[in-house]
């Protein structure tokens, strides 16, 4: 089965500031892929053209999270879960978290 | 900016929370439904980060690119009388929305033309709720 585009989907969280892509592809069901979904959750800085966070499942890993982007691209925060549906809670969570500490003057 | 007639080619602008934009998504992996966003469309949070995005600036650099057909950004802001910088930043601001595209130049210099990602000349806002529409003329 060749892998087919599900969602492609953005929305403009903050105006010229973040912007969440999401591109979801079904897939094979494999080991790898158990509900056969492979996906890439984004936060994108758009003053600075680059990935804010970033949550994937390509091979060979499963769920993981990339903070580091675009420098760093070797540094993946495993994360302990198994579902799509696991990875948007975190991504979402973490994006608000991201937004309320953008509002928040760091001390 | 004034309302336009009803036939011109339009990008659409649409209102969605980020739950249920999550929500949406959700939906459509579940049931294995495609939900692809055609690039004639654009999400924003709230009316008000909208409004807070597209200045007067914004606008009219999208008309001069519609009308005038910059062959880079340089040229852009000397034709909008503006400081390179800002039309720079509101350009990539454009572009990462998807208002407008950057098209690498084969010149040796690697610069960028600006250009619709598709010949639209009006940008048609849809408030949430279905309550009302609003378009704006890049010709205006």
């Amino acid at each position: 089965m060749k892998a087919t585009l599900l969602v492609d989907q953005q929305l403009v969280i903050k105006p010229g500031k973040f912007q969440a892509i999401v591109k979801v592809y079904e897939v094979e069901k494999s080991e790898k892929f158990p509900q056969g979904i492979k996906a890439k959750l984004l936060l994108q800085d758009i003053e600075h053209e680059k990935p804010r966070l970033l949550i994937d499942n390509h091979e060979p890993y499963g769920f993981h999270m990339h903070t580091k982007l675009p420098d760093d691209h070797s540094l993946r925060i495993e994360l302990e879960i198994e579902t799509y549906q696991e990875a948007m809670n975190v991504f979402f969570d973490e994006v608000e978290r991201i937004l309320k500490n953008e509002e928040t003057p760091q001390k | 900016m004034k309302k336009h007639h009803k036939n011109s080619i339009a990008i659409d602008v649409y209102f969605q929370s980020l739950e249920s934009f999550k929500k949406k998504i959700e939906n459509a992996i579940s049931k294995r439904e495609k939900l692809l966003q055609p690039s004639s469309e654009v999400y924003f949070e709230s009316v008000a980060e909208f409004r807070k995005f597209m200045t007067f600036h914004k606008f009219e650099l999208l008309s001069a690119i519609a009308y005038r057909k910059p062959n880079s950004i340089y040229e852009l802001a000397k034709l909008l009388d503006r400081d390179f910088a800002s039309v720079l930043r509101d350009c990539v601001a454009l572009a990462g929305v998807g208002f407008l595209v950057l098209e690498e130049k084969k010149d040796a210099r690697g610069s960028k033309a600006p250009k619709l990602p598709f010949a639209y000349s009006v940008i048609r806002i849809h408030f949430p709720n279905n309550s009302h529409q609003m378009e704006f003329n890049l010709a205006a």
